[in-house]
């Protein structure tokens, strides 16, 4: 059985969407419980009777935002090691959406369909402290280089930078834009045939990393701020089961 | 720590990084800031000219184009390139130094895989099955085909 978690409508444009998604799932044959958060009832209280009533696919109707929110509430009540929960995607904004393209979403149709063959794959999930999960990728921007510091298990670094990203891989990228890149060193490189490319971008990948800046900046999901650094983040790899198109999974791992 | 990540994904230090430590990747890592630790690579090493790496670099095929203080171990080729400086022992395949480069140190030249053929043994293959063969021809021939000599 499914159960849909509806954003809140916050403009006209929306609700369409979202009545047309009814639709499509009522005649595709997998409709459910449809319910949508309130302050009345909050993301937390909805993931809470899913889990008391025992569905098995929790699908999650909204912006990244929402998505994120509404995974994360879940992550922190069950133990997907355990359970065998799914966990279902239909993002509204398309052009947009992390999700709509990383799932090759183009309309809610395409989404609607991947959720009645229901193939499942392996998402990495990310952690960061305090008790915030994620599925798109952090990001933190500043006006004026910030010193950067990055502890892992193995060794540790120091740089700055304007602009970094962190995603579910736990790739973390960054680079300083202040740096040697103005439009006269160009051009004064490309004068001289110099190597043209920002030798001041910087990607690492890991496991569990803690960042630490001065000063201390925020850290953003979307629009909204998550953290203030210093922050801890580790992976959680292949931890969480999501409906994907039939073309996101490898013809060896299809269960046709 | 081995770490299994995606295919083609690799570590870059950009030009403003200092890194502390040990360095390890199962693909391929970009120097272009201050390494000072080991490198450790199962693919390729590049050493960028604005590169000083402090310590070990250790892999399949290593590129310096910068300064290294510490051995170097490629298992298939090493490459110092004109601007590249190398202070320490080597040992390496296939080693190649571009005129301009620095080098002070050991090497020691490794024996080239198995795969690789070895020719001096090939030429003794192709004679000794040469005679083989003839023999095996003049045994079968028909009358009309020549006689063939082996020298």
């Amino acid at each position: 059985m499914y159960y849909y978690i509806f954003e809140p409508v916050k403009q006209s444009y929306q609700r369409k969407l979202q009545e047309k998604v009814k639709r499509l799932v009522l005649n595709l044959g997998i409709s459910g419980e449809i319910v949508s958060s309130s302050p009345a009832r909050t993301i937390n209280d909805l993931v809470d009777i899913a889990l008391t009533k025992g569905f098995t696919t929790v699908v999650c109707v909204g912006n990244d935002l929402f998505i994120n929110k509404v995974l994360s509430a879940l992550l922190l009540k069950v133990d997907l090691s355990d359970s065998k929960i799914a966990f279902g995607i239909v993002p509204l904004d398309y052009k947009d959406s992390f999700f709509a393209k990383k799932l090759k979403y183009q309309t809610p149709e395409d989404a609607c369909q991947c959720l009645r063959y229901r193939n499942l794959k392996s998402w990495d999930v990310g952690f960061i402290n305090p008790s915030k999960f994620f599925l798109s990728p952090l990001m933190a921007r500043t006006e004026n280089p910030v010193t950067l510091k990055i502890i892992l298990p193995d060794y540790e670094l120091m740089s700055s930078f304007t602009k970094l990203s962190i995603n579910t891989d736990l790739i973390v990228n960054w680079i300083d834009e202040s740096i040697d890149n103005n439009l006269f060193s160009r051009i004064r490189k490309y004068l001289f045939n110099q190597n043209i490319i920002n030798t001041n971008v910087s990607k690492i990948y890991c496991q569990t990393v803690k960042i630490i800046t001065d000063p201390s900046i925020p850290i953003y999901l979307e629009s909204e701020i998550i953290a203030k650094t210093p922050i801890q983040v580790k992976v959680f790899r292949d931890y969480l089961q999501v409906i994907v198109n039939r073309d996101n999974i490898a013809s060896s791992e299809r269960k046709d | 720590m081995k770490i299994n990540q995606p295919d083609g994904i690799g570590t870059v230090v950009g030009a403003n990084v200092r890194l502390q430590g040990i360095l390890k990747d199962t693909n391929d890592i970009s120097v272009f800031g201050v390494v000072e630790g080991e490198v450790i690579s199962e693919k390729s090493v590049m050493v960028a000219d604005t590169a000083t790496v402090k310590g070990p670099v250790t892999a399949d095929t290593i590129t310096i184009a910068g300064n290294v203080k510490g051995s170097v171990e490629a298992k298939t080729k090493l490459e110092i390139l004109a601007s590249g400086k190398v202070n320490g022992s080597v040992s390496t395949a296939i080693l190649i130094i571009h005129a301009g480069a620095h080098f002070n140190g050991k090497s020691a030249m490794l024996e080239e895989k198995e795969n690789t053929p070895d020719k001096s043994s090939n030429l003794k293959d192709f004679f000794n099955s040469s005679g083989e063969q003839s023999d095996a021809r003049t045994e079968s021939k028909s009358d009309s085909e020549p006689e063939v000599e082996i020298e």
